[in-house]
């Protein structure tokens, strides 16, 4: 059955590929046996991308001003409705149907505003593998995030085994060592080698065109 | 090397230590944004050389149906043709010839491989409903009404979403789309017979 097979992690939310969505995506994330299935869906397509628990290399939760910007935007629309609540109550008390609307209004926006403050602060979640770097547009909240990332760290630490803090400094310093020496090596690029048909040594050459030059000490 | 090193997402300056695995919130030393990173051993991880596979040493041996020169490892499960250690493509513990492989995909043989479905229930569903819906469109049901029938008949077995997903969307559409060919059919109905006298 397919119902055993997946099981929901998140409810679907809209993926933002730009400042103004007009054909929305929505993006779901979902638990299988050996794998997170994020679904990317417009209602008549899906679009399904596996990421298995033996290739997940790093998750990363970055907190974002979400919540803050939309505070400021609902706040002050708030502010706006409720001035002129105040202004129609003071000037035109006689005309309860105004007022009931412009309540009604206040309250709808009220709610919004309250849901964005439970819900806790926003984030972008990254997923990495050894290939790709994908975003989880469904992990949106931190709280969210981190119920998720407890789910699935167990999981992850089933199908690749668990590294101790130590462990992992170790192998990071290695990791950023060869990097750090590397970049020593960038400041001056190597010259162009080409190395002749004949397999003869190879020999730096300013004009790529012209015969190999002898003599040139390589740097 | 230096792609391997843990980069901030937005500034993509490499992470400390201190940021990786503090199982809370720390900041970016770059951007100072607040991030939280795990990461787990499959980033240390080496990815295992081709094999270029191995050439033929014994006369009779089983060759791989590519490469006629190279000894036979194992057998491909989808079409069951020796391949090479080259020519094998390990798929969640299974082996595929690249052939295999690419059919897997594209017909969706594979099932780890799909990575897309249309969902023709719901195409039904919209074709029947949103018309009704949407003021003073409810006319196109005289066609929409037909081709949402056409598609739930035509597609009642295709595969619906990944996920669980009934087929109750076929059989409201069905219902729905019924309805309006039959509200058509008496209105079309009467109207004639109106006109005739």
């Amino acid at each position: 059955m397919a119902d055993q097979e997946y099981r929901r992690l998140t409810r679907s939310r809209v993926r933002h590929t730009g400042f103004f969505t007009v054909a929305s995506t929505r993006s779901s994330l979902w638990l299988g046996k050996d794998h997170l299935l994020n679904i990317d869906s417009n209602r008549y397509t899906e679009e399904y991308k596996r990421f298995y628990f033996r290739d997940i290399q790093a998750i990363t939760i970055l907190k974002t001003r979400r919540r803050e910007i939309w505070n400021f935007v609902l706040l002050l629309l708030l502010l706006i409705w409720m001035g002129a609540l105040v202004d129609e109550v003071l000037t035109g008390a006689s005309v309860p149907d105004a007022t009931v609307s412009w309540g009604t209004t206040l309250v709808i926006l009220a709610v919004p505003l309250l849901a964005n403050n439970i819900l806790g602060p926003a984030c972008a979640v990254y997923l990495r593998t050894a290939v790709q770097t994908e975003v989880l547009p469904s992990l949106n909240r931190v709280r969210r995030a981190r119920k998720v990332l407890d789910r699935v760290r167990p999981l992850i630490a089933a199908a690749q085994g668990q590294l101790t803090p130590e462990e992992v400094s170790i192998r990071m310093r290695e990791m950023i060592q060869p990097s750090e020496t590397s970049a020593g090596l960038d400041a001056a690029p190597p010259k162009l080698v080409v190395t002749s048909p004949l397999n003869l040594s190879a020999y730096p050459v300013d004009d790529q065109g012209g015969p190999p030059q002898v003599g040139v000490a390589p740097r | 090397m230096a792609a391997l090193s843990v980069q901030c997402p937005k500034c993509q300056t490499p992470l400390l230590e201190n940021a990786i695995n503090s199982f809370g919130l720390a900041p970016c030393p770059g951007c100072q944004n607040l991030l939280q990173l795990e990461i787990f051993p499959a980033l240390f991880r080496q990815n295992a050389p081709a094999q270029a596979g191995e050439g033929l040493l014994v006369e009779g041996e089983s060759t791989c149906f590519y490469h006629s020169g190279k000894k036979a490892v194992l057998p491909c499960q989808g079409c069951g043709r020796f391949l090479c250690a080259l020519c094998d493509c390990e798929l969640n513990g299974e082996h595929f010839c690249p052939a295999c492989l690419e059919t897997g995909r594209t017909k969706g043989k594979i099932k780890s491989l799909e990575n897309r479905r249309t969902l023709y229930d719901s195409i039904a569903l919209s074709l029947a409903v949103v018309p009704l819906v949407i003021f003073f469109f409810w006319f196109f049901t005289i066609v929409t009404a037909p081709m949402a029938l056409f598609v739930a008949i035509r597609y009642w077995n295709a595969p619906r979403s990944i996920i669980h997903r009934t087929r109750i969307r076929y059989v409201v559409a069905m219902i729905v789309a019924t309805l309006e060919v039959a509200g058509w059919g008496i209105g079309i109905y009467f109207l004639i017979e109106n006109l005739n006298g």
